[in-house]
């Protein structure tokens, strides 16, 4: 039998083999880095980036569902759990997150199309591949250094973007503004990452978990819940709930657009994937969650969190008139249900197996945010030209008669955003709704999930007025400006039709991307190893 | 941890501090004197036969003379700054051997080896204040790391435009010249295995002086050391010429001034043991070292007096250079540092490291070192005579269209 | 008290009184200087614990490099001769009461701290601290940290990139887009 240094360094050995896709991409990046300084070529750094981005595909798709194979096969014959011992971990949510992030990569290329030029094409595109790498990275790190940095990964190619189209003072304060709160965001997760590890004296995440869980069988350490506290508010600033939204609103609107499309789904959908995970909300510990409703309040929490979240963002959207603003408070508004999935899936007790966990609605929502939100940013990066630039949502007007196609598919990610039937945002919001419906009504939170639902779904009427409102202005309004005979760029175009697709085809048929949410969140029972635990 | 005896210690920081500061007021004299040798005078000459009590009069003037505070400054970080000068100024000398020393034994696998090696070596004497310090050239570089602190708080409280600018100037060039500094030294301790100095100094003895191996290692050391200390053609904190001294503009002619020149001075005799022990092989000369025996006062003697002839070598180099280099502009000394010397720095860490990996005979290594340091000039030589043509041939144009317009 | 407790003691009350002094001083060069007097105090507690290598790197990391920039950015920054950034009382409060809170919960979780005896022979120091970092953990149970030392370089190079093409965009015309003179 293999002893538990042999399996720690069988696994050490094989991690390489899980981070293949993302080191391609990084190479790719730091090529893209080197391009620059050689042929400073728009054309030739998206070509790069695209060929990048096309390989890593085309090793995700070769390795397929032989990553887990192989990181079970290290631990066969041995009673030890990988998952407390691997710092990758390719089983659970990993496969799942590659797919999307890697996806949202061509998307965000296309995007970035019309704002690049020719001097900073490979500093844009290289920081934006990185970033793919590490979003990619999140749903496979099992270790607290790794995920910091992976999340790194994420923030630090985005100031350097929202830096690079450097050009008035908006631009100027949405980068700094994000810089700092980032930073600091940065810095109390790191402060809570070192209270969970001075806890526990792993970094490995499934072993601090299990240490976590078995010590609440007993007793609440205190010094746990204020570590998660500073975890959650760190993961708040990125995915943008109450009170940790305050950049959101200037960022979307001084941002350059193509930057502000990723930051609306990147940090979200990593805030959300990493926030699962330190909860234990993918792979439980044997002993159940860390954090139970019935003995701390950090669902209740995330309950209030979403509520408030969700509610704030709604009403303060009625209020405003710059198109990007308004986006900004629906991203903040969509950020509160998508909590409802996670504040479900905490409060679950570990013998019950609903329908729909939760994590798994949060994880459709997901991609249903993306797909209409970056589609609509794509819209937006499309009209924007010099001689009738995009601000306000006055300047839609007309629309209807003068683009009728990408008119079109802005009322599709419109209706989408609302939650009309037959699209993905109607699926997701059906989801999570139900998931809240479904849970047991159980002490510590009783109808606190039904209240949620119905909070939700008020919220959602709200969203339909200033939704609706931009549909009205696009088809009913006369114009403000002349129509522009200017050359556009297609690309955003293009990438704005691959989301409307996939919003109507997720919408009319859910089960594509429900299947594989569902069978990533598989609620797996860590057989775990008491041997292991205890030493650590 | 050897044990604490309060005399004893009393009197190494007595002694440390008397044989520091003498060494320094002596050093001012020497300068002096050798400012007035290179511009053909006489220098101070009447305190004392040819001058050798001015040291003393001017530590008495400076002590004697009244301590003004200027009422617009940060009080408590005005005091603060010549004492974090100094104070670091004294600390980095802790660990450099000023004599004969003996190599602390190697890493052992076990706690009992260990102590069985530490007691031997307990029983051998190191002319060091704290021999055996295994982190010895890192703790140098983490103590003069604060050093800047001194300069920068000074410049800061001062509340003076002088001053600042003076400590701004000062942090951009230490920091970037801590680069270089650092990563010149890196191929030294690869293969000396070891960054305690008295493990350095006795890899030297048995194997050469790695002036010899790595001679662009220590151009760039020297350079970078130059630039560490303020010194000229490096003194752009302090220029008087433009800055009215930089950073210690506010600093009446006090004892407070005192501690920042003697901090000065005394960065430049720590750094000239440095370079003495990292590069020529401290006390070690070729064998001659041994002529007088391997123990003994005899040997002591000579070992004392062959790496305080390198040091005084060293610190005669610095008073030289003042009066031979014209100072830097701002932008040519980053430019320096980043463009040239942090790449060659580079550079050369990869051929120490091909030929430690390939285990290449040393003198590989001279020769690569050399072929850098030829190629880097050539390179340098290209450019800058590009650059003049380009700038002859925008100036012809100018001209032509001058004509024309005329 | 022995020698030791002496030293401990002096070395744990600087670090504590810069402590405050960050977190009380008004001015934000103030506060960085403090910061930079409570980190030397740090590293000589580690010094003082016989872990040279960690005093050392505190000192070279963060006392000279980090906190360098920080002084150097805040001297470039202030509007004018000692710029004072006052607090309210609500944030002395609210702060206060807050990190009164933190710093109850960390005393108490410190004094029940239950520190375990080595078991092992091996000496511990820099060798195992650097193979950890790089290569094969020695002992069941530790993880070795290559992959994040890769992500590492990777954000510095990021960073690197950033920073020279920040410095480089200064003297760049960004007249292809009207909007520059926008704000």
């Amino acid at each position: 039998m293999k002893s538990l240094a042999d399996v720690q360094n069988a696994l050490l050995a094989g991690a390489v083999h899980f981070v293949l896709p993302e080191v391609v991409l990084v190479g790719t990046a730091c090529l893209l880095f080197v391009l620059a300084v050689v042929y400073p070529r728009r054309t030739a750094a998206v070509g790069l980036a695209l060929i990048g981005l096309t390989w890593a595909v085309a090793l995700t798709y070769s390795v397929g569902s032989g990553e887990t194979t192989a990181f079970w096969a290290f631990v066969e014959g041995t009673p030890y759990s990988p998952h407390l011992l691997a710092a990758i971990d390719p089983t659970g949510l990993a496969a799942l997150i590659r797919w999307l992030a890697l996806a949202s990569g061509f998307i965000f290329v296309l995007l970035a199309w019309p704002e690049i030029q020719d001097h900073n094409a490979g500093e844009y595109l290289g920081c934006l591949l990185v970033m793919i790498a590490g979003s990619s990275l999140i749903g496979r790190v099992n270790d607290l250094v790794s995920l910091f940095l992976a999340l790194e990964m994420v923030s630090i190619p985005t100031y350097v973007l929202l830096y690079l189209p450097l050009r008035g003072r908006g631009e100027q304060e949405a980068a700094v503004k994000y810089f700092l709160l980032s930073i600091l965001s940065s810095g109390v997760l790191l402060f809570g990452f070192s209270y969970l590890y001075g806890l526990t004296g792993t970094t490995n995440l499934g072993a601090l978990l299990a240490v976590l869980s078995a010590a609440h069988q007993h007793a609440i350490t205190p010094m746990a819940l204020i570590a998660i506290l500073m975890v959650i508010a760190a993961f708040g600033f990125r995915i943008s709930a109450v009170p940790f939204q305050f950049y959101a609103p200037d960022v979307y609107q001084g941002g350059p657009t193509g930057v502000v499309a990723q930051i609306a789904f990147i940090p979200k959908f990593i805030g959300f994937v990493a926030l699962v995970r330190v909860l234990g909300l993918v792979i439980r510990p044997q002993d159940g969650l860390p954090f139970e409703a019935s003995t701390t309040l950090i669902p209740l929490v995330l309950w209030v969190m979403a509520i408030v979240t969700m509610t704030f963002g709604n009403v303060l959207a009625l209020l405003q008139d710059d198109l990007k603003r308004l986006l900004a408070y629906s991203g903040i508004a969509h950020s509160g249900y998508m909590l409802i999935g996670i504040v479900v899936a905490c409060g679950l007790p570990g013998n019950s197996t609903p329908a729909l966990s939760g994590v798994d609605a949060t994880l459709f929502y997901l991609i249903a945010y993306g797909l209409m939100t970056v589609g609509a940013f794509a819209l937006i990066l499309y009209w924007n030209s010099q001689e009738r630039p995009i601000r306000t949502i006055d300047n839609l007007g007309g629309l209807g008669e003068s683009h009728p196609l990408s008119a079109a598919l802005m009322t599709v990610f419109l209706f989408s955003l609302i939650g009309m039937p037959m699209t993905a945002g109607f699926a997701g919001k059906f989801m999570l709704f139900v998931s809240a419906f479904e849970a047991p009504v159980e002490p510590p939170m009783q109808n606190l999930y039904r209240i949620l639902a119905v909070v939700a779904a008020v919220n959602a009427a709200i969203g339909a007025v200033y939704y609706l409102r931009i549909v009205g202005v696009m088809y009913l309004r006369d114009p403000l400006h002349p129509v522009s005979s200017a050359r556009r760029a297609v690309l955003p175009l293009f990438a704005a039709c691959l989301c409307a697709i996939g919003t109507v085809a997720f919408g009319v048929y859910p089960r594509l991307i429900a299947d594989s949410t569902q069978q990533a969140t598989p609620l797996v029972e860590v057989p775990g190893n008491a041997a292991v635990v205890a030493r650590m | 941890m050897p044990e604490f005896n309060l005399i004893y210690t009393a009197l190494m920081i007595g002694g440390v501090i008397a044989f520091v500061m003498g060494t320094v007021a002596y050093l001012i004299l020497a300068e002096r004197k050798v400012a007035a040798w290179v511009q053909d005078r006489l220098g101070p000459n009447r305190v004392g036969p040819w001058g050798l009590l001015q040291p003393i009069a001017d530590g008495g003037k400076m002590f004697l003379k009244e301590d003004v505070i200027p009422s617009h400054v940060d009080k408590v970080f005005f005091i603060l700054a010549p004492i974090v000068a100094f104070s670091t100024a004294l600390l980095s000398i802790a660990v450099v051997p000023i004599g004969p020393s003996t190599p602390p034994p190697a890493p052992q696998a076990t706690v009992a080896e260990y102590e069985a090696a530490q007691a031997a070596y307990q029983e051998t004497f190191t002319f060091a204040i704290q021999p055996g310090l295994d982190i010895g050239i890192l703790y140098i570089f983490a103590i003069g790391s604060l050093a800047v602190y001194g300069v920068i708080l000074a410049g800061w409280s001062a509340n003076n435009k002088y001053s600042l600018i003076g400590s701004m100037r000062s942090s951009a060039q230490i920091i970037s010249y801590e680069i270089p500094l650092g990563m010149a030294i890196v191929g030294v301790l690869l293969f000396a295995g070891s960054l305690n100095l008295e493990t350095i100094t006795d890899w030297q003895s048995q194997h050469g002086w790695f002036i010899l191996f790595q001679p662009l290692a220590f151009l760039l050391f020297i350079t970078s050391v130059y630039a560490e200390t303020n010194r000229l053609p490096f003194d752009l904190p302090e220029a008087e010429q433009e800055l009215v001294g930089g950073y210690h503009t506010e600093y009446s002619n006090s004892m407070k001034l005192g501690l920042m020149l003697l901090a000065e001075y005394a960065h430049m005799i720590t750094t000239s043991f440095l370079m003495s022990i990292l590069f020529f092989g401290g006390w070690s000369l070729f064998g001659l070292e041994n002529i007088a025996g391997e123990t003994g006062i005899g040997a002591l003697l000579l070992r004392f007096g062959i790496l305080g002839a390198k040091v005084f070598g060293f610190v005669f180099l610095f008073l030289l250079v003042r009066w031979t280099i014209p100072r830097f502009r701002f932008d040519q000394l980053i430019g320096l540092a980043w463009k040239v010397m942090i790449p060659l720095a580079i550079l050369h860490l990869l051929a120490a490291l091909l030929v430690r990996h390939f285990e290449l005979p040393y003198f590989a290594l001279t020769a690569l070192s050399v072929l850098l340091f030829f190629i880097a000039g050539a390179a340098s030589v290209r450019t800058s005579s590009a650059q003049k043509t380009r700038r002859k041939q925008a100036r012809s144009a100018t001209r032509e269209h001058a004509t024309v317009g005329a | 008290m022995t020698f030791h407790d002496a030293l401990f003691l002096i070395l744990a009350t600087a670090s504590a009184v810069s402590a405050l002094g960050v977190v009380v001083s008004s001015s934000i060069i103030r506060s960085a200087i403090w910061l930079l007097f409570m980190l030397m105090g740090v590293s000589g507690l580690y010094f003082f614990l016989g872990a040279e290598f960690l005093g050392a790197a505190q000192l070279i990391v963060y006392v000279g490099g980090t906190m360098v920039l920080v002084v150097f950015g805040g001297m470039l920054t202030t509007r004018g001769p000692f710029d004072h950034v006052p607090v309210g009382l609500v944030g002395w409060v609210l702060g206060g009461g807050l990190s009164l809170a933190l710093f109850a919960l960390l005393v108490q979780a410190s004094l029940s701290f239950v520190s375990h005896p080595r078991t092992d022979t091996a000496l511990p120091g820099t060798g195992p601290l650097g193979l950890t970092l790089l290569g094969v953990p020695e002992t069941p149970g530790q993880t070795a940290y290559l992959l994040p030392f890769e992500i590492v370089s990777i954000h510095l190079l990021v960073v690197l990139i950033a920073a020279a093409y920040l410095a480089r965009a200064k003297r760049r015309p960004t007249s292809t887009h009207p909007e520059a003179d926008h704000g």
